[in-house]
């Protein structure tokens, strides 16, 4: 029976999906309510599971045998799976109700919802499936659906920054895919369970295919230097930023070192300094941003880098418990992102806002809370599971520990500057001025959320089947050191929304152009971009055009065309028209072969 | 007697009017009167090929391999018995995809020539002659037991196309016949010959593969031998799929076909070369594979970047579409080079699915250029918001080439990694590094198409007969991204058994 209710889970948003796309055309509102149909189905279906399940469920269909290989296609249901499924769920439910607003105008609705269906499947597909081919597959799956929702509004940009996104990820994917053949080829399965057990068999290649699948995180998980897809991502409509590129796609990376732990042993040290770079990097980088989503998107990478060094740690269970609390409060903070911006009238830039906190006090509530838990204000939850990946490191590495201190510190002044800027002082813009508060379908997923980012550190918020992950953990409030230091990074904050609240602060002013340099620099987010594009320039405009011109002009034009001109001025001197003469030994070919097969036979 | 054999012998008539229907038609509209021709082509031609198409289908469900792999074989002396060659028709596990897709293309690109038929065009009848008998050649090509009639369909089926490019080419037309007689013809003089080389050294008196494969069976080809004929057919069979350098001929044929004949050539007979190699010679002449293995690795890596890069220029969408699919010749040589039963496999599942998607997208092609005059990137624009059905279709056809997961195509390349890298491991970074130039040029083409404003000439979106059409080129490869068994599992039996040639 529960076998049947986890193919579920991923066969109905699979149904809302393709339904979706195939009656879009004729019955436009079919989509919608098919995708929010199936999130209810799938969150009563993940939570249901979650509490009935007592032990771990594994079951497997044939699926593709060629030579060697034997790929069986299955569902392998652990209290992981069962906790990132129900994360999933979650955030979507949230997700689909405040796009019934939040999407309301949108002209191309149906693709819109189909998209998300599509995505979800996806992303659940690859959150239970237990071999890691058909996990790659929805891998790949995940990326075509973030494909299709970041490009959804249809502007040149928006389509530039989907590309982006797709070609980042498969430069990950194809490394991925090489780590896949090392594991297949020597553990002789793709099964996690069975590469568990052979893992031993890659012997000194082990720490290489960890590598190469790490890889694969990296582009999904935007750490270093392979990020720079998610910042630009945000062209996306916010819902879908929320979902996707905050609370479960770029998660998926994480989820996948945590699933596959053992295979990464080799490689951890490597690990943890991608991620710490990566949480430092981007933090700073949140500080030059003005755009309220590229904050929050700097911001997810800042935190997804945490994870991962927390993973790197050795400690995986602390990495997946700060996935699932900065799900809720990151996805929490993007819708409430988005219900600014909806009361802005599509305004995004926080230089142009000021003030809401009288106009939209329900979402500065909101937007509140999950900024502490951002910042790990004690008893949120993003206090207990950030404290749990420093506690973590304050036991391994101290260097590791300070950069991760420092970073926390970052987290807590960027979010106090973006506060300053939304919500205090006057407005400084036109959409600001006359911003008013949604109605019920952003209040309810919101407040649902911010209940998840203030008690999703207690390990009696999750069902039982789940909370067994968490239990085990140190409880990060017995540290009284992290304990002062989430006050005291809140204070620091408190007085950085102070700095901000005054309007001469905001654009033009900035305190922080005083860096100089160094904040152009925040602002540009290092020249990857500009690596990126010249790379992509050069082989595009150089590489390319230079073999086209070599293929038109040298290889055509003078070989080809000369070997054919040389034929025809050789006809013209034997008095035969070259074309007839090629149209004739066509057909000769053809009837010669046989004449002469004829004439052989009479031998 | 086993009913399900019983009823594999009783289909073989079939299997014969499946290849003769298409030709009977395609010659009555050559010889037949203008006034005709004019009034029944449209009927005859869409009639045929849809019972190809039925056929086909119906073959497949029926398909009882017996135990020499074959099903539905019937055998006709046509008067060249003399010298040991039968019209022997029959289908294995590696050519039941082939004539399958064939029919699939055929049948769309009837519908689409259908679709644009017009009561006044006095061609008509001239052009649906031609598309039928390309058709006719194909099929028999791949339905073919017996080598010497596989390559004389292969060639009936060059000929219309050559007609086809000369009277309804495009406007650099002279030149691509030109360059095409040249390659068609060294190339199939270079098989032609392999083939009796092939042939003659066995001494068995027969061009059957059956009875070539019992013999051999006995005793194999001294190694020399086999040197000899693998790579008197390897090249002309490089040469006729247009691996690179071999491939000018191609993109340049494909994009000035007319689209419904484009589409048969570009998705089902330019792979001909390759399931004949891996068909009829993988097997027997395996120690010829080995003598120049490495060099040809190399041609499959540069037909790969080369290409590859080439196809990231273009700015016309149907010389991207032709780029794109002579690139993948690349992978699908080093498939062939890697000689392991999971890159042949993946070689097979990836000419299903590239086949397929190709010909789709010559369509897609075709129809920008029915409606702007011309497929140039640059002229489309923001295709999401003013033909929403094209706009789809097209993006369906790249993320299947580009071998998105949901598409055969995955499958496809996913075997082809594994197989190399289990045998020749330094060519797979190549065939990765092709996946993400395939998705560079793929999404960009996309950006420019579908993105943006619409510009302000109107786009006409697909219309119902071609929406048809679409969705029987891609429904296929979507369903077999679901259930790769249905292709796989008679494909790893039959693979193992020309593995187990040489070993």
């Amino acid at each position: 029976m529960n076998n049947i209710f986890l193919i579920l889970l991923v066969l109905l948003p699979l149904l809302s999906a393709v339904l979706g796309f195939l009656l879009g055309a004729r019955i436009p509102s079919a989509p919608k309510w098919l995708s929010v149909a199936s999130s209810i189905g799938v969150f009563a279906i993940a939570l249901f599971l979650g509490n009935a399940t007592t032990a771990a469920i594994s079951f497997n269909i044939p699926w593709l045998e060629m030579g060697k290989v034997k790929i069986d296609a299955g569902i392998l249901y652990t209290p992981l799976a069962s906790m990132m499924a129900l994360v999933v769920a979650i955030v979507r439910l949230a997700v689909n109700v405040l796009s019934l607003r939040y999407m309301r105008e949108d002209a191309a609705q149906p693709r819109y919802w189909a998209g998300i269906s599509l995505f979800s499947c996806a992303m659940l597909g690859l959150t239970l499936a237990n071999n890691i081919v058909t996990l790659f597959a929805f891998w790949e799956m995940v990326g075509f659906g973030s494909y299709l929702l970041i490009g959804h509004y249809g502007t040149a940009k928006a389509g530039l920054a989907a590309n982006k996104a797709f070609i980042v990820n498969r430069v990950g994917d194809v490394l991925f895919l090489l780590g896949i053949a090392f594991v297949l080829c020597l553990c002789g399965s793709g099964d996690l369970a069975a590469i568990a057990g052979n893992f031993g068999k890659l012997g000194a290649f082990g720490a290489l295919a960890a590598a190469l699948i790490f890889c694969g995180v990296v582009a999904k998980s935007a750490q270093l230097p392979l990020h720079l897809w998610l910042p630009d991502a945000m062209e996306g409509p916010t819902p879908v930023s929320a979902l996707i590129h905050a609370a479960t796609m770029v998660a998926a990376g994480v989820y996948l070192l945590c699933r596959l732990d053992f295979l990464f042993t080799p490689i951890l040290p490597l690990i943890a300094w991608v991620g710490v770079i990566t949480a430092l990097f981007s933090a700073l980088c949140a500080f030059g941003q003005n755009d309220i989503k590229r904050v929050l998107a700097y911001s997810t990478i800042s935190q997804l880098g945490f994870m991962v060094a927390g993973f790197g740690l050795g400690s995986p269970s602390a990495a997946f418990f700060h996935l699932t609390t900065h799900a809720f409060f990151k996805a929490l903070l993007f819708l409430a992102a988005g219900a600014i911006i909806d009361a802005c009238h599509h305004e995004q830039d926080s230089t142009k806002m000021g003030g809401l906190w009288k106009k939209l006090p329900f979402t500065f509530v909101i937007f509140l809370i999950g900024s502490l838990a951002l910042a790990g204000f004690p008893m949120t939850a993003g206090f207990f599971s950030k404290d749990t990946i420093l506690a973590a490191a304050q036991n391994h590495n101290i260097v590791i520990f300070a950069l991760l201190i420092f970073t926390s510190l970052l987290t807590a002044l960027y979010m106090g500057r973006l506060i300053g800027l939304v919500f205090f002082g006057k407005p400084r813009g036109e959409g600001a001025a006359h911003a008013r508060e949604g109605n019920w379908a952003y209040h309810a997923p919101l407040m649902f959320l911010a209940i998840g980012a203030l008690a999703g550190g207690s390990a009696a918020f999750y069902p039982k089947f789940a909370s067994g992950i968490l239990a085990a953990l140190p409880h990060a409030a017995e540290n009284h050191l992290l304990l002062f230091w989430g006050i005291f990074v809140t204070l620091c904050a408190a007085g950085m929304a102070f700095i901000y609240s005054r309007s001469g602060n905001a654009g033009e002013n900035e305190p922080l152009k005083k860096l100089g340099v160094f904040y152009k620099d925040l602002q540009a987010g290092f020249y990857f971009d500009r690596i990126w594009n010249s790379t992509g320039e050069f082989f595009v405009s150089s590489v390319s055009r230079g073999l086209a011109f070599f293929d038109d002009v040298i290889f055509r034009g003078f070989l080809i065309q000369g070997f054919g001109h040389g034929m025809s001025l050789a006809g013209a001197v034997a008095k035969i028209s070259f074309r007839k003469l090629l149209t004739y030994t066509l057909y000769w070919i053809v009837a010669g072969a046989v004449i002469l097969m004829l004439f052989t036979s009479r031998r | 007697m086993n009913p399900l054999i019983h009823s594999n012998i009783s289909l073989a008539w079939l299997l014969e009017l499946a290849v003769a229907l298409p030709f009977a038609a395609g010659l009555t509209l050559l010889f037949a009167p203008q006034s005709f021709a004019k009034r029944w082509a449209d009927f005859l031609g869409l009639a045929s090929t849809l019972f190809a198409l039925a056929a086909a289908v119906i073959l497949g469900l029926n398909f009882h391999p017996s135990a020499n792999g074959y099903a539905f074989l019937s055998t006709t002396n046509l008067g060249l018995e003399g010298i040991g060659a039968r019209l022997q028709l029959g289908l294995n596990a590696l050519s039941l995809p082939m004539f399958f897709i064939t029919a699939l293309i055929g049948c769309a690109a009837g519908f689409y020539t259908y679709g644009r038929s017009t009561e006044d065009d006095h061609r008509k009848g001239l052009f649906w002659s031609f598309l039928l008998m390309i058709l006719a050649g194909a099929l028999g090509a791949f339905a073919s037991v017996d080598l010497f009639y596989a390559f004389l369909f292969h060639e009936i089926a060059l000929l219309p196309t050559f007609f086809a490019l000369m009277l309804f080419g495009g406007v650099n037309r002279k030149q691509t016949m030109i360059e095409m007689g040249i390659f068609v013809i060294a190339g199939s003089l270079l098989t032609l010959a392999g083939i009796i080389n092939f042939a003659a050294l066995a001494g068995a008196g027969t061009f059957s593969l059956i009875e070539l494969r019992e013999h051999f069976s006995r005793g194999g080809l001294p190694a020399s031998a086999q040197f000899f004929s693998w790579n008197l057919v390897f090249w002309g069979c490089a040469i006729l799929s247009g691996l690179w350098p071999f491939y000018g001929w191609v993109t340049r044929l494909l994009t000035q076909l007319p689209t419904a004949a484009a589409m048969l050539i570009g998705g089902s007979l330019k792979f001909f070369g390759l399931y004949f190699l891996l068909q009829a010679f993988a097997g027997p002449c395996l120690q010829g594979l080995g003598g120049l293995r490495n060099a040809t690795a190399l041609l499959c890596v540069a037909n790969i970047f080369l290409l590859g890069f080439s196809a990231l220029a273009q700015t016309d969408f149907k010389k991207l579409v032709a780029y794109a699919a002579v690139m993948h010749m690349g992978a699908l040589f080093l498939a062939l080079n890697a000689y392991t039963v999971e890159s042949f496999g993946g070689m097979a599942i990836l000419i299903v699915g590239g086949g397929l998607a190709t010909a789709l997208l010559l369509m897609l092609g075709g129809c920008l250029k029915r409606r702007l005059g011309s497929a140039e990137m640059v002229h489309v624009g923001g295709l999401r918001q003013s033909a929403p059905r094209l706009a789809a279709f097209l993006m369906l056809g790249v993320m299947a080439v580009v071998a998105l997961p949901c598409f055969v195509n995955f499958w496809g390349e996913f075997l082809i990694i594994l197989g190399t890298f289990r045998s020749t491991p330094l060519a797979t970074p190549a065939i990765l590094a092709g996946l993400v130039i395939t998705a560079v040029f793929g999404l960009r083409a996309l950006h420019a198409m579908l993105m943006g404003n619409p510009k302000p000439e109107a786009i006409a979106d697909l219309t119902a007969v071609e929406k048809f059409s679409a969705w029987l080129l891609i429904l296929p490869v979507i369903l077999l991204a679901i259930f790769p068994n249905i292709i796989s599992g008679p494909l790893n039996t039959l693979l193992h058994s020309i593995i187990s040639f040489n070993l």
